[in-house]
């Protein structure tokens, strides 16, 4: 079910009714409680679904207890590559056959066979790219000792399916989340306040920035041929936003969700459109998942120690898997590509740590220089998302060449409502807000209650007034 | 057992815990009260049918015009896009019939006679002769529809008419249960469902389109899918209807409910609010002919009702209705709507049906 639907908004205080007032004494029964609003929660999609992630869930709570009792390293290397080759293998299957299949008849075309590409239908079951991410890392962390196997197959369970993040992350570490669902979980109102405007705050994003965005750019980019080269350059800001309000959304209402249950997710996105260079784009953009990449892929591979060629090969290498994360098509490849060359030179001239404070971190306004560097890198991002929103390579070569040869054609541009104005006032809160966790995280807001509740009135109506037609989540389809 | 019953009412005795659930609930107290009184606000600057896209621009239309129209259509799409009034007023030229189709999609049972209503409200004496109206049970709402505009009309009156009209109807106490609680839900989640302040804001037209290419409201379904991008709804169910042949065929096997039913099944409140509907638009001149459209399922219920309605306010159903030509694939585009050739069947089995009433009336 999706978070800005009725079924949800009946859902989720069942759960939490029955969570703090019948069940709060009991952690088991309230582990079983969570584990069961999960599955009804991904069931909802598509009961099918439930096998895969109820296998994976098995398959790797035994490896981790498999992993504790033996010391033999040849015996936890195949008790590990077991583990990843099976989410990997589950990825493989339903997420990536059709494209390599597709890709080798391709090849075999090229040099003189013609095969007929055997291709498979078959539904992509919703966020099996996050959970797979999320057993491999508990998997990956008992086999390198940083954590003990559990034997609490219900925790492990709801660890593996826990209903806010599941479909679309944050993908949670095992070292943070899973020790969560051993401890007493006790009602705290200032969070549970601060989740709630979390949420509330995700909605916006998503039901107002989101949804409105994706009506203009599903048509600006459906009929990009027939635009002038402003309504196209309008059409890759747009979609910045679009993918930002629809992603950064999600895990503001994931995040949120989960402090009303007492859970604390780790934050995952930092405002990124107010960095300075790429890297500190990446250090702030689906922080969950360059962490990942990061620790158990990048460092395994020697990071960016040794020698110089090694250091681009594995900054490719990062950028071009995580690319090849979000879709199974050559826009995502090239997207990554083309992060990495932006990432590479800072990297060579080490100037990849320099911007690790906020924007402006000392006054309320950045100066020219900041401007010009938030800007800039603004500009180049939305430059690489015009690959991630186009449908194939042609498409967006077709789509950058003629925003750049019609760019003077014309001065008349898509019309826009209030969606400049919408966009207007999340960049203002976030700017605002852009030394704490979310753009309503009035925590150490020293203003009267009246005021904030104002402030909440007025996001709420926004909502409820000016939401888009319901999309489903972009990052429902990885 | 008891540490547990202890426990789980001293979340509730949990100051924080009740301070945090008083704050909610007055939180959503005050942002229904805002609400309510902001969207009573902007409904009084914006038009009646805000909700419904169709009939906001097509019921514009036909006050601007309606000099040239005597006669007009309310309905759902089945009568929107299958009642052609060209057709209708060629067949009946000699009562001089001018007809406007002012039915729309998904305007069903209550919304069809409420627009009804308000137009016989504005419409000078005489103006109008005849209104075609769409007999229909009542609309169902769909779960995912109970958060949307759609819903825009539904007030304190037209919930009263709902509970009613479900309390004397013969559908099953499930369905009964169903339609009270979706209809209640609706009916709340509409003080908080602003898009009457959405449009006053965002001031946007509506969309032309609904009106046709004939100036008189009728637009084929034929029409309204060569007017989209390819790949559209409209042909997505035409395609799905010519893989699926079989379910006309379905339809066709599907026992067509008695006319001359001796155990009647009418609902007795629909009877008597549509009594009173012909009652105010006989003060108007108007005279109103229910029509039941060929569609998959029409219930007994609805075909007693039909026949307790007065003669002068009805056509013979078995003339225009039960006519095996419906079910054929030519005559259909989806499994709801006929295309353009089964609508000139069906308007010319209806013009002829009410040509052969005007001319043998004995009332």
């Amino acid at each position: 079910m999706l978070f800005n639907s009725l079924e949800f908004a009946v859902f989720l205080p069942v759960v939490f009714l029955f969570y703090w007032f019948f069940f709060q004494n009991n952690l088991s029964l309230q582990n079983l409680l969570l584990l069961v609003a999960s599955y009804v929660f991904y069931g909802w999609w598509d009961w099918r679904f439930l096998s895969l992630i109820i296998l994976s869930s098995f398959l790797d709570y035994n490896v981790g207890l498999f992993l504790a009792r033996t010391s033999n390293t040849t015996k936890r290397k195949v008790l590990l590559w077991t583990s990843m080759l099976f989410n990997l293998g589950l990825l493989g299957v339903f997420k990536y056959f059709n494209f390599f299949a597709e890709n080798f008849a391709i090849l075999l075309t090229n040099i003189g066979f013609h095969p007929d590409p055997f291709t498979i239908q078959i539904l992509l079951p919703v966020g099996i790219s996050f959970y797979t991410f999320q057993t491999m890392s508990y998997t990956i962390d008992v086999y390198r000792g940083k954590l003990h196997p559990t034997r609490d197959i219900i925790a492990f369970f709801a660890f593996v399916s826990f209903f806010p993040q599941l479909v679309a992350g944050p993908i949670e570490r095992a070292t943070n989340l899973l020790p969560q669902f051993y401890k007493k979980r006790f009602f705290n109102k200032a969070r549970s306040i601060d989740g709630l405007r979390q949420i509330l705050w995700g909605l916006f994003k998503k039901m107002v920035i989101a949804d409105n965005c994706s009506t203009i750019v599903n048509d600006i980019f459906t009929n990009y041929e027939e635009q002038n080269g402003l309504t196209l350059a309008i059409g890759a800001v747009l979609f910045a936003f679009q993918i930002y309000g629809d992603f950064s959304g999600y895990s503001d209402i994931a995040i949120g969700t989960s402090r009303l249950f007492g859970f604390n997710l780790m934050q995952n996105f930092a405002f990124p459109y107010f960095s300075r260079d790429i890297a500190e784009f990446w250090r702030r953009w689906h922080i969950s998942l360059s962490t990942w990449f990061r620790d158990y892929l990048y460092i395994p591979l020697g990071g960016s120690r040794g020698h110089i060629t090694q250091k681009v090969r594995n900054t490719f290498l990062i950028f071009i898997v995580s690319g090849f994360w979000h879709g199974a098509n050559w826009t995502f490849i090239v997207w990554g590509l083309l992060n990495a060359l932006y990432f590479i030179p800072l990297l060579l001239a080490k100037r990849n740590r320099l911007n690790t404070d906020v924007v402006a971190a000392n006054s309320n306004l950045p100066n020219i220089r900041e401007v010009g560097q938030v800007m800039f890198t603004f500009a180049i991002t939305c430059f690489a998302w015009i690959f991630f929103r186009a449908t194939n390579l042609e498409m967006s070569v077709n789509y950058i060449r003629l925003m750049f040869v019609r760019l003077f054609d014309s001065t008349t541009i898509y019309p826009l409502g209030l969606l400049p104005c919408f966009i207007i006032i999340l960049v203002a809160v976030e700017w605002m807000q852009r030394r704490e966790q979310h753009g309503l995280d009035l925590t150490r807001f020293k203003a009267s209650r009246t005021i904030k509740w104002l402030c909440y009135l007025i996001v709420t109506i926004l909502i409820l007034t000016f939401n888009g037609n319901q999309q489903d989540f972009i990052y429902f389809q990885f | 057992m008891e540490i547990n019953r202890i426990s789980s009412t001293s979340n509730f005795k949990n100051l924080t815990m009740r301070a945090f659930l008083f704050r909610l609930s007055l939180f959503i107290v005050i942002l229904i009260a805002t609400g309510s009184l902001l969207k009573n606000i902007s409904k009084k600057y914006v038009s009646t049918f805000y909700g419904n896209d169709c009939i906001d621009v097509k019921y514009i239309e036909f006050m601007d015009l309606m000099e040239n129209f005597n006669s007009i259509i309310v309905g759902s799409s089945r009568l929107y896009r299958n009642l052609d009034p060209t057709i209708l007023d060629t067949t009946l030229a000699e009562y001089q019939l001018r007809t406007y189709n002012l039915a729309c999609p998904a305007t069903f049972n209550p919304e069809a006679y409420i627009i009804l209503e308000r137009l016989l409200s504005e419409i000078p004496e005489g103006k109008i002769k005849y209104a075609f109206v769409e007999l229909q049970e009542l609309d169902l709402i769909a779960p995912e529809n109970i958060y949307t505009k759609k819903y825009y009309w539904l007030e304190a009156e037209s919930v009263k008419y709902i509970f009613a009209y479900t309390a004397n109807s013969q559908i099953n106490y499930l369905m009964k249960g169903y339609i009270y609680t979706s209809y209640a839900a609706a009916y709340l989640f509409q003080q908080i469902e602003f898009s009457s302040i959405s449009k006053l804001i965002n001031r946007n037209t509506p969309d032309s389109l609904y009106l046709g290419r004939h100036g008189n409201g009728y637009f084929t379904i034929e029409e309204h899918a060569k007017s989209l991008p390819e790949g559209n709804k409209y042909q997505q169910r035409h395609l799905d209807l010519l893989k699926n042949p079989k379910k006309l065929a379905e339809r066709a096997q599907t026992p067509t409910p008695s006319t001359e039913n001796t155990n009647l099944q009418s609902n007795s409140y629909h009877l008597q609010y549509l009594s009173q509907l012909i009652s105010i638009a006989n003060k108007k001149g108007v005279q109103v002919i229910f029509i039941v459209s060929p569609k998959l399922e029409i219930s007994q219920e609805l075909i007693d009702t039909y026949s307790q309605l007065p003669m002068e306010n009805t056509i013979p159903i078995e003339k225009y209705c039960y006519l095996p030509e419906y079910h054929q694939i030519s005559y259909n585009f989806d499994v709801g709507h006929l295309n353009r050739d089964g609508s000139t069947f069906f308007s010319s089995a209806i013009g002829s049906a009410m040509k052969d009433k005007l001319r043998n009336r004995t009332y």
